[in-house]
């Protein structure tokens, strides 16, 4: 059979409403539970399996690939209205998002985001139909060695999200590392810093941490200074996105776009750092570098782009290989299985139309969301229009709810309010948090894949250049850096330049 | 401004005093009534997704149909399960606090771990509902047909071979070296590379990857990558063949031990449940356990669905404690700090 | 210049945390087992490095902002700017929220979590002075209640219910 006589076969098996009605209720239930803080798409998706069992398989598994992507974009929704990133994955669109709709172009924010996801999830969705079997024997290529440097190159982007000073984005950094190694140790499973608490054991939850940093200091600092905008409500945001903004934005998000795919091809690395490297590349390449982090559309462009772009791609080593490379595609897996069905290269000889069947509700599914999306971006778009003296308590209880739903645990509501307090700390003394959010994130990573490496070769560190990827990504974490330090010092010597003029006046 | 404060202060008083009142209409304060009189929290120790997670979701749907109060599934993950245990440990022992008990958190880990804060005593099991069987198997090209030639291999070199696992205290964990063991490799502590993980998925990858030799794990785990040929199982650790996996059996080459090496799942309680509640947990699991839907799915998963009693599940559950514990005293796996 | 001496301060701190790190906090906080074969592979090498990471980090800091260029940094605009008293207010404010949300916690188990935070939504209302008190009141009733409904019931998770009554 060629590939015709597949999508011939496939297609009775979405063309029907149930499908339809799966896929685009999957990606309403998935916005609402992006859209709440707490919920990330994986536990929607978790609390959404039991109910596929009893379908058909191509329509479960086509419910729960919706409220995957529904998840994803739906996270977007309070990053950009509240600063609260409603999943992981969209933390990087508050760095932007948030000040577009301090300016009153809250819909213009939204608006992009659904594009530029969209867009992603198109291309991810064609990358994985057409590229799948290259991208798959390609990640299986990443061991231990591979990943520890890819982080590692992973951690310049750091760089882009500082702010004025690198120095206090490295503390930032640094802490951010620091407090990643709360837990037990990976490879002996003893106790770092855990004070022989069985809460402290686990590790501090990343969404908890997440919310504490971002959407609480922004509490704070209106309970500092609510006067100020007491009856200012932030103007409607009826400007949409225009036509021209999006093709100013276009590379942007085909560069992120393929990022997403290339990370999300790869077990293990997920949506989140995705989105924050797309940012990065995105503000070191555009000619608005300054306004990124002030309200910049190419910011949320590129943001959402890279974590949408991961959507798709992460399919790629299930079908592919059978890896089920995050928890996503672990659930995923699950569904297949209690269907009698085996994913791998095998499963596209045995079965081959349900893979087809897939395949063509992805495609399907990224228009889907587009309909869906704007639709909730119509409603959501009116938490805007509430008063600030209603809206800052409001995001306060909906994040002692949601984040005592991550774990059902009173302690990730002390973690949630002590982190809180570190990031006001940070806000107050220009520290900014997303380094150390991207620390947080990647620290461990670093960590175990360093460890896992010297592990596999009892210590000796030339295992850390033992493939041409090692070498790839070497070399581009030193390019990297010594472009830094280029730009670094001429800022610095222009500043005193610049002084000296003034002073000689 | 005081003066606005202090309206605006007894006005919010007021109307919470107003709800206050208004929501203790729902109050139901039947002493009397029978157990299960309000929803029961089912704590799930381990992450959305996992192997403990998707069995007791799974059967959660036959107990939604059963209980006569909503069963609500929780997860509170961390620490290899620890996190989650110890909070149904700390939890009244009224039977509205129950968990999924499994291998990792109530054998493995009391058994490995010194400064675990929690016992395997410390808990009251309604019985243990789910065999998984656990398959050794290394990458399909690989040069090892057999167990054999796994021991042969470590014997020859000893710190070349390693087995992945889901992370110190997992069942891979103990699993890797009880096998070797029992094979003839007197310290595979020392002799064979432990490569921990983060997840079973991510361990199965990294024997696909290379960058570990083999691993042993339940069978659901592999199951996937034996038919679509890329791992090759050398053992299964059961008495009878699991199908699908064209490997020896532990009783085909005279290993009986090993069938200790097997995981589980179960429901169990704090210490101290009432009678009253064990027994009708057990009439739940028992009739959850023979619907029929719960049996295609559980089976297609590659569990083996086996209702135990209370008795034969504490036999089990402390024999295969005793059998962990005395592997990790002569091997020194314990984890002191 | 405030903005200088600040960050020096800041570059201080950092500094002695990280010194901190290295002689206390990571011997008597991280345990290492005594059997560790290479030294890479120790729980202490990360932590240690971090800590180092801080020190190095903390004296950048300081050295930039005692003989580098005065770099114009971001104005304090958004946060701060206050008159004396304000500020007093201010920090009062700050520091009534800190009762509030610790007293959230402690209120949780008790209450249950739809009742605290209906009154931590009052008493946070109170504490800005918000000017629409009728709204606030509503929301503070309305507001838990719906994600009460919204998690228990559609999401199938366990609120804590607090010890006085339990809702459906």
């Amino acid at each position: 059979m060629n590939v015709f006589d597949n999508i011939a076969a496939a297609w009775p098996l979405v063309a029907n409403l149930e499908s339809f009605l799966a896929l685009a209720g999957g990606i309403a239930i998935g916005v609402i539970a992006g859209a709440i803080p707490g919920m990330s798409a994986t536990m929607a998706v978790a609390l959404t399996l039991p109910f596929t069992f009893a379908m058909q398989p191509i329509t479960g598994i086509l419910l729960l690939l919706g409220v995957y992507k529904g998840g994803i974009f739906g996270g977007s929704i309070p990053a950009i209205l509240i600063k609260t990133p409603g999943t992981p994955a969209s933390s990087a669109t508050v760095l932007d998002g948030y000040p577009m709709a301090e300016k009153g172009q809250a819909g213009k924010a939204l608006g992009m985001a659904l594009y530029a996801s969209c867009t992603a999830d198109m291309i991810s969705n064609l990358s994985l139909i057409l590229l799948a079997g290259w991208l798959a024997s390609f990640a299986l290529s990443f061991g231990p060695p591979e990943f520890f440097t890819l982080i590692l190159f992973s951690l310049t982007i750091i760089a882009g999200v500082s702010g004025d000073s690198l120095i206090k984005g490295i503390i930032a950094a640094v802490f951010g590392l620091l407090l990643a190694t709360i837990g037990l140790d990976l490879v002996y499973g003893t106790n770092r810093f855990t004070f022989n608490d069985s809460n402290l054991m686990g590790g501090l939850h990343f969404i908890v941490v997440l919310i504490g940093l971002f959407a609480i200091p922004e509490f704070l600092s209106y309970v500092w200074k609510p006067s100020s905008d007491r009856e200012k409500v932030r103007a409607l945001g009826e400007q949409h996105v225009t036509f021209a903004e999006y093709r100013r934005c276009f590379r942007t998000i085909l560069r992120s776009s393929f990022i997403g795919v290339f990370l999300g091809s790869i077990p293990g690395i997920g949506a989140a750092p995705s989105a924050f490297l797309s940012y990065s590349e995105a503000r070191r390449r555009s000619p608005n570098k300054k306004n990124f982090g002030k309200g910049e559309i190419e910011g949320v462009a590129a943001s959402e782009a890279g974590n949408n772009g991961v959507a798709g791609a992460t399919l790629i080593p299930l079908l592919a290989l059978g890896i089920p490379g995050d928890i996503m595609t672990a659930i995923i897996i699950g569904a297949f299985m209690v269907h009698g069905l085996q994913p791998g290269p095998m499963m596209f000889v045995a079965n081959a139309n349900i893979i087809y069947a897939l395949f063509l509700g992805l495609i399907i599914s990224s228009v889907l969301l587009f309909v869906i999306g704007g639709l909730a971006i119509k409603m959501f778009r009116y938490i805007v229009d509430v008063p600030k003296s209603i809206l800052m308590p409001s995001v306060l209880i909906l994040c002692v709810f949601g984040v005592y739903a991550v774990n059902n645990n009173l302690f990730d509501i002390v973690v949630m309010f002590l982190m809180g307090w570190l990031g006001y700390f940070m806000l107050r003394n220009d520290i900014p948090a997303a380094p150390f959010l991207i620390a947080y994130i990647l620290g461990p990573l670093l960590e175990d894949n360093f460890r896992q490496a010297m592990l596999m070769s009892n210590g000796a560190s030339d295992i850390l250049f033992r493939s041409w990827i090692t070498w790839f990504f070497w070399g581009a974490t030193f390019l990297t850096i010594a472009a830094l330090v280029r730009t670094g010092l001429r800022q610095r010597s222009e500043a005193a330049e610049a002084l000296r003029a003034t002073a000689s006046e | 401004m005081m003066e606005k404060l202090g309206r605006l202060r007894s006005a919010a008083v007021l109307g919470l005093a107003t709800l206050a009142a208004g929501m203790s209409a729902f109050v139901v304060s039947d002493a009397r009534a029978e157990y299960p009189e309000r929803p029961i929290t089912l704590v799930i120790a381990y992450g959305p997704g996992g192997a403990t997670d998707i069995s007791g979701r799974t059967l959660a749907v036959p107990l939604g149909k059963i209980v006569p109060q909503p069963v609500l599934v929780v997860n509170r993950t961390g620490a290899g399960g620890a996190t989650g245990t110890v909070s149904v440990r700390d939890a009244d022992a009224d039977g509205y606090t129950m968990m999924i008990s499994r291998v990792g958190s109530l054998t493995v880990n009391p058994a490995m771990k010194a400064t675990l804060p929690y016992k395997i005593d410390e808990f009251d099991q309604v019985g243990v509902y789910e065999i998984n069987p656990v398959a050794c198997a290394v990458k399909e090209d690989s040069d090892i047909k057999s167990m054999d030639d796994l021991v042969a291999k470590i014997k020859a070199a000893p710190k070349t071979v390693s087995y992945s696992s889901s992370g110190v205290g997992s069942l891979l964990h103990i699993a890797g070296a009880m096998a070797v063991r029992e094979f003839g490799v007197a310290d595979p502590v020392a002799d064979v590379i432990h490569i921990p993980l983060k997840g079973g998925g991510a361990a199965a990858t990294a024997v696909l990857a290379g960058t570990a030799t083999f691993i042993c794990t339940n069978t659901s785990a592999l199951a996937s990558f034996v038919v679509n040929k890329q791992l090759r199982p050398l053992m299964v650790t059961t008495k009878e063949p699991v199908a699908g996996f064209d490997a020896p059996t532990a009783a085909d080459l005279g290993k009986p031990n090993l069938h200790q090496l097997v995981g589980w799942s179960g429901i169990a309680g704090p210490k101290g449940l009432p009678a009253e509640v064990k027994e009708k947990w057990r009439g739940w699991l028992k009739a959850a356990t023979e619907d029929e839907e719960f049996l295609k799915n559980m089976q297609a998963r590659g569990s083996v669905i086996q209702m135990m009693t209370p008795e034969a599940s504490d036999a089990f559950i402390n024999n295969q404690y005793e059998v962990f514990k005395k592997l990790v005293d002569e091997l020194g796996m314990r984890v002191e700090g | 210049m405030k903005l200088h001496s600040k960050d020096v301060w800041l570059g201080a701190g950092v500094v002695t945390f990280g010194v901190f790190l290295l002689v206390y906090a990571i011997p008597v906080f991280v345990s290492s087992p005594s059997n560790v074969r290479v030294m890479f592979l120790s729980p202490t090498f990360w932590p240690i490095i971090i800590a180092w990471g801080a020190i190095i980090t903390g004296t950048l800091l300081i050295v930039s902002r005692v003989f580098g260029p005065t770099v114009i940094s971001s104005q304090e605009a958004e946060v701060g700017d206050l008159g004396h008293d304000e500020t007093i207010y201010a920090i009062v404010r700050v520091a009534a929220a800190a009762a509030i949300m610790t007293g959230l916690v402690f209120a949780i188990p008790v209450l249950g979590l739809v009742l605290a935070s209906g009154l931590a939504f009052a008493l946070i209302s109170a504490l800005i002075m918000t000017p629409r008190p009728i709204t606030a009141l509503l929301v503070a009733i309305i507001l838990p209640l719906v994600l009460y409904a919204f998690f228990t019931h559609i999401a199938g998770m366990a609120l804590p219910q607090g010890r006085y009554f339990t809702l459906p």
